[in-house]
């Protein structure tokens, strides 16, 4: 009686005064449908290379930019230093009365640019660091001006710094920082005829409101200026003769790389490739190599063509003021003039390029009429047009699916999921689910029964009605802790045509799935 | 002597969480002259027609509620199963000198505090049996889930109100604060698996409450509020109470529906397989819901109708019985009836057999104790529960009146 008495007690204290320490859960043995969708050509691949055509049949339009080719490859602003110091010429001490300018100094000053010539520059970044020591003893003021400079509102770039008294034993130092966005540069210095240059003056005055100060050739004024990080977004001139190398660069090529085995049989593929110049000088490229390789076979297909190994001359861009028109030059493969459709069918993941190419090669044939926009330089892209037309035979698809589910989050114990096929694609489709460890490793697989058979086609081999089909799996308690486990699996899908001639995958094509499951599984509250 | 019984309310309190349970069901010997009185009383019960105490504490306090319990619980089930929690408590401060109406001056005032809170549901065999086993077992068939509710409500009241200077009238008006209610209440719902599990249709009618989702429902959270009205009478020899007659209005964040619909569920549409993400699935598994619109409702309070006989103190043996109903709480109509027996001066003790609230038949045991200016009480409301494995509920409560 006590005992039940106390149990009643500490029930009740603990319902209303004390927090559950253990789950309420129990087992059920659920059966239903889970999810629905319906795959179409859309959801199957990407829509930015999807290109539907007037007859309803489908194109990929893959494109993909092998070398990188930027502007980091141009004319580089080096940093550059002006230093300057300024004396006195008087052997006895003179009084300089304020307001009194003892400083006007024009000067011109040169980018190293090697063999470039560039009369004309606008900036996207950079900065001016400046240093300036006094051993006045007077407040001074100190101004920089670099002339034919304009901020785009029509302003000179210049700045006027305040510098406190200062002594021979004990120099007054300021330094800061000033910003170049958006300023254009005249590099032709002060006769106009010059590249490279830019002129400035430097200014410096008693302080207006300040008291005579007695200077002689034993006092100085020291001044260091230097221009910072300078990034031009635009020059104008002779860009020099450059040349650089890229690669062999290893690429990741997308648009096979889930495929892992099998054979796809393609009826027609255009691929080119379009190289774009929008400097306006004149490039010289050379493509060294093109290789294919499918990193789960090992197979690695040179491309053989032409333009492999061969100097390509592409002409200058005109610039027509608010845009660019590139010349362009495009490089067709074809079965008959290269081994493109070996490289295509060895269904790559990675195409590994090696790109050369110099400026200016003829010199400067412009005359200084050379120009470069920096964000726009030379596109390399090839290009695979793909109608979606083949033969696939046992062509295995791979995905690697995170569940994020474990022990915890994951209720079922044990399923029998049946997965109901509504087909209307012209080829079967088996499936097949594999288990991972925690190193990606392959240790188990789920048996799948059954496989989702082709829509039946006509003559033409064009679908007339979709076939229903079932594919049932069972994921024991022991699969189901390794699911638990590791969270991931891996789905492989393998593909076959239904004919042996080219089927060709239309856009209103589709596949209706459902889900279904019979489980038992944990009621879990706390 | 206030200290004294200020630390036995306080103790009372401390054990009980403050709950308490209208003083009626205890019985009052005598009457004193005090000039003012605190009462407190706390109920905490729980009980079921068909599942077990093992059952119930794990349903309550954790625990795997396993094949074998779920079986008995099934088995016991005849129409309808019934199961409820209640917990509820008072504390009231009766002034026995002073009146509020000069015109009412016979007439004292009190006020009080309380608060209430029930969980409870009514469900058929196939609700039960689609809750605890899962609907594998009705494919191919139907299971008829309708005509089931559930109901979770918790608020508190502040009373102010009058009693008679011979205690056998009372009249309160309290303030409802809302804690919360969670209502389901299916009409109708005839879920019908079909072979192999490819679609589950669903006959629905049902209405849906919902109380402010952000909030906890924790201790007045007024997430609610509205007006309730308490009266007690005793005539002839017995008292009848209605406790908590009015309403509440839910008006903040609070989400209702009213819907009759045929559902034919076919799996959760997913746009894109390869790419579902979960934030998708439970968006697009919501949309199958009934849809709740967001906007206030009314409810009536769980009122509580009890009608019971005034003990005679002065006898030895008596019999004892009592009627107890409460609205809206899946409640079904409460009897005992049975003996009280005056040990001495200041002791009595009382057994009855019950039927009704959320239990089946029992025994009730109670003790009671009355010294100068202190009583108490403390009854077992299922004492068949606390001793048989198979019982179907506990229930406990007590009751303490100080005056002076």
């Amino acid at each position: 009686m006590t005992k039940h008495l106390l149990f009643i007690t500490l029930t009740l204290i603990l319902l209303f005064n004390c927090k559950r320490k253990e789950d309420t859960s129990w087992d059920i043995d659920v059966l239903s449908p889970v999810v629905k969708t319906t795959l179409t050509i859309d959801d199957l691949v990407e829509d930015s290379i999807l290109s539907i055509n007037s007859d309803n049949t489908v194109d990929l339009d893959y494109k993909f930019s092998f070398s990188p080719i930027n502007e980091k490859f141009f004319l580089k602003i080096p940093d550059t230093i002006i230093k300057t110091v300024y004396g006195f010429p008087f052997l006895s001490p003179v009084t300089l009365s304020p307001g009194f300018q003892f400083v006007n100094d024009p000067a011109e000053n040169e980018f190293d640019l090697g063999d470039a010539k560039i009369n004309y520059m606008e900036v996207s970044t950079g900065e001016l660091n400046y240093r300036i020591e006094s051993e006045i003893a007077e407040v001074t003021f100190y101004t920089y001006t670099i002339l034919k400079t304009d901020d785009g509102s029509g302003n000179t770039f210049t700045q006027t710094i305040s510098v406190p008294a200062g002594s021979r034993t004990s120099p007054a130092v300021v330094s800061g920082t000033f910003k170049f966005d958006g300023y254009s540069f005249d590099l032709t210095g002060a006769s106009g005829n010059k590249f490279n240059t830019f002129e400035s003056i430097v200014l410096v005055n008693i302080d207006n409101a300040g008291n005579p100060v007695s200077v002689s050739n034993l006092d100085s004024i020291r001044i260091q200026n230097k221009l910072v990080s300078l990034k031009p977004a635009y020059v104008r001139g002779y860009l020099g003769q450059t040349s650089f190398t890229d690669g062999p660069t290893a690429n990741n090529f997308t648009i096979f790389d889930q495929i892992i085995s099998g054979t796809l049989d393609l009826d027609s593929v255009n691929i080119y490739t379009e190289l774009k110049n929008y400097v306006g000088a004149e490039v010289q490229v050379k493509m060294k190599q093109v290789i294919s390789t499918n990193t789960a076979t090992g197979n690695n297909v040179p491309l053989t063509h032409s333009s492999i190994g061969n100097t390509i001359n592409l002409n200058r861009a005109i610039d027509n003021g608010n845009s660019i028109t590139p010349s362009i030059y495009k490089i067709d493969y074809t079965k008959a003039n290269s081994n493109i459709d070996l490289v295509i069918e060895n269904l790559a993941d990675i195409m590994t390029t090696h790109v050369e190419a110099s400026l200016n090669p003829l010199g400067n044939i412009s005359s200084g009429n050379d120009f470069l926009y920096f964000d726009k330089v030379i596109d390399a892209d090839f290009h695979i047009n793909l109608p979606l037309k083949f033969i696939a035979n046992d062509l295995r698809l791979r995905q690697e699916i995170e569940l994020n589910i474990d022990e915890n989050s994951n209720p079922v114990h044990e399923a029998l999921i049946s997965i109901y096929a509504e087909n209307g694609f012209p080829f079967d489709a088996d499936v097949q689910l594999y288990l991972l460890d925690l190193s990606n490793n392959i240790i188990d697989s789920i048996q799948i029964s059954g496989f989702i058979a082709s829509a039946i086609t006509d003559i033409d081999n064009k679908v007339v009605s979709p076939i229903n089909s079932v594919l049932k799996y069972a994921i024991s308690a022991k699969k189901m802790n390794i699911i638990n486990e590791n969270s991931r699996i891996i789905l492989d899908i393998i593909f076959n045509t239904n004919s042996t001639t080219h089927t060709t995958i239309y856009k209103d094509y589709y596949m209706k799935l459902k889900l279904v499951t019979d489980m038992n599984l944990e009621i879990n509250y706390r | 002597m206030i200290k004294i019984y200020s630390s036995l309310l306080f103790v009372n309190s401390l054990l009980f969480g403050m709950s308490a349970f209208s003083q009626d069901s205890i019985i009052i010997p005598g009457n004193k002259l005090p000039s003012m009185r605190f009462e407190a009383s706390t109920e905490l019960n729980y009980g079921s027609t068909n599942l077990n105490n093992e059952f119930i504490q794990k349903l309550l306090f954790g625990g795997k509620i396993g094949t074998d319990i779920k079986d008995k619980a099934l088995d016991k089930i005849n129409n309808k199963g019934r199961f409820g929690v209640e917990v509820n408590y008072d504390i009231k401060y009766v002034n026995l000198k002073d009146t509020l109406f000069e015109k009412l001056p016979n007439y004292n005032y009190y006020i009080g505090f309380g608060s209430y809170n029930n969980i409870s549901a009514t469900y058929t065999k196939d609700l039960f049996s689609t809750v605890f086993y899962g609907n594998k077992e009705f494919e191919n068939q139907s299971a008829i889930l309708g005509r089931s509710s559930f109901i979770s409500t918790k608020f508190e009241k502040i009373t102010v109100g009058l009693v008679s200077k011979d205690n056998k009238t009372s009249y309160g008006v309290s303030l409802i604060i809302g804690d919360r209610i969670n209502s389901y209440n299916f009409r109708k719902a005839d879920m019908f698996t079909h072979p192999e599990g490819t679609n589950i249709t669903l006959d629905y009618d049902g209405t849906v409450k919902l109380s402010d989702g952000n909030s906890t429902g924790s201790f007045m959270s007024f997430s609610g509020a509205g007006l309730g009205l308490d009266y007690s009478k005793e005539l002839l020899n017995h008292k009848i109470e209605i406790t908590n007659f009015g309403f509440t209005i839910w008006s903040k964040n609070s989400r209702y529906s009213n819907t009759a619909k045929q559902y034919d569920f076919d799996g959760v549409e997913i746009d894109n397989l390869l790419k579902v993400t979960s934030d998708e699935l439970e968006f697009n598994a919501k949309a199958i819901l009934p849809q709740l619109e967001k906007k206030p409702f009314v409810t009536l309070l769980p009122t509580i109708i009890s009608f019971r006989n005034i003990i005679d103190e002065k006898k030895e043996f008596q019999p004892t019985y009592r009627i107890r109903y409460k609205i809206l709480s899946n409640y079904f109509p409460y009897f005992n009836a049975g003996l009280v027996y005056k040990v001495n001066q200041h002791f009595w003790l009382k057994g009855t057999a019950a039927y009704g609230g959320y239990s089946g038949i029992r025994a009730e045991l109670g003790a009671y104790f009355d010294y100068k200016y202190f009583r108490a009480g403390i009854e077992s409301q299922n004492v068949t529960g606390i001793f048989m494995r198979e019982g179907n509920g506990n229930g406990l409560r007590l009751y303490l009146n100080t005056t002076f």
